[in-house]
């Protein structure tokens, strides 16, 4: 398949592109990371930044345990992953709590525009440039009730090997101590480096973030150096 | 006479009853480490009323403690408490009950 006939098929109503979008625009997160909710929880995360939009369904059967679904979309590019996520450990203190996550990921990747290693791709045939797509992620976080921090790499694989390294850096000051029925207010800098399997050197967005929190409610707001906009949300449901 | 005697013992006995489903057994006060966040407030006092056993749950950041108030003839002994709590992801310091 040609790339302009690729593209036409990705850019039609049905195609898996138009889908993604769709759920991009419904919802949209990996940055705010809560891959293992409370046990019998369910989070929805979001997460806008510029052209990107990524949507993550997350259920927790066990405390140690997440289970989720993620739709991501770039300018050129979708992915759809299954996830498994396990609180490899957590630190409960006073005043402070810290945990250690690691995920793995198995999905598609549906790339527009640029053509898969033809004989590679198992969907040529169909006219559909899509691929398998691996990740793993690992990921600390750290917050008490004034200061917030939070680390975390990914890698995603495709049939070509590594296509994609990201990090997250995340630190976040509150102005005052809430009460868990009170409004919270952060703020929080983040910093991502990225390097795409198409780029020679790391790419680097650092955003500054207000984070607004309300019982099960997060959302937050910000505009990177580069004039991206941001973004995200969290809600968390308990049954 | 009588028959009225027998309707208004009845009565009390019936609301005495339906009052001592509701009536509280112990105030319970739970010390937690790791409660930073509304998250956890929210997950804590949903996993405790999902029990039907307590009322009156609170959770207090500040103290990091989480109170509430067992039913009576809903036993929610100590240890079932501590394993809520942990189960949920959080470490129980102390338990302190009082007799209502």
């Amino acid at each position: 398949m040609t790339d302009s006939r690729e593209k036409k098929y990705l850019q039609s109503p049905h195609s898996p592109l138009s889908v993604a979008i769709f759920l991009g625009l419904l919802n949209p997160i990996s940055a705010l990371a809560h891959p293992v909710v409370f046990a019998n929880g369910t989070a929805v995360m979001g997460h806008h930044q510029g052209e990107m939009a990524e949507l993550e369904i997350v259920h927790s059967p066990t405390p140690k345990l997440g289970l989720g679904l993620s739709f991501d979309r770039m300018p050129q590019e979708l992915s759809v992953l299954g996830k498994a996520s396990a609180l490899l450990w957590r630190g409960n203190y006073p005043d402070y709590q810290s945990n250690i996550y690691l995920s793995l990921a198995a999905g598609r990747r549906w790339a527009a525009g640029r053509p898969e290693s033809e004989g590679h791709s198992s969907s040529n045939t169909k006219g559909n440039a899509s691929s398998p797509l691996y990740q793993w992620s690992a990921g600390w976080d750290g917050e008490d009730r004034l200061i917030y921090s939070m680390l975390k790499y990914a890698q995603n694989y495709s049939n070509d090997g590594l296509s994609k390294q990201q990090g997250t850096l995340r630190l976040g000051f509150a102005p005052y101590k809430a009460q868990n029925d009170e409004l919270t207010v952060w703020g929080i800098m983040e910093w991502l480096p990225e390097k795409s399997e198409n780029q020679m050197q790391w790419t680097h967005n650092v955003t500054p973030l207000v984070r607004l929190f309300y019982k099960n409610a997060l959302l937050e707001i910000g505009s990177s150096f580069s004039g991206k906009v941001t973004f995200n949300y969290m809600f968390h449901f308990f049954n | 006479m009588l028959k009225t005697n027998k309707f208004v013992i009845s009565a009390f006995v019936f609301l005495g009853g339906i009052m001592s489903l509701h009536a509280h057994a112990d105030v319970v006060k739970v010390s937690v480490n790791g409660m930073v966040c509304g998250f956890c407030a929210q997950g804590i006092t949903k996993k405790l009323n999902n029990t039907q056993a307590v009322e009156k749950v609170n959770v207090d950041l500040e103290k990091k403690i989480v109170s509430f108030e067992t039913l009576a003839g809903k036993p929610f002994d100590d240890e079932a408490i501590k394993k809520l709590i942990t189960e949920a992801g959080y470490a129980v310091v102390k338990i302190e009950r009082t007799k209502q």
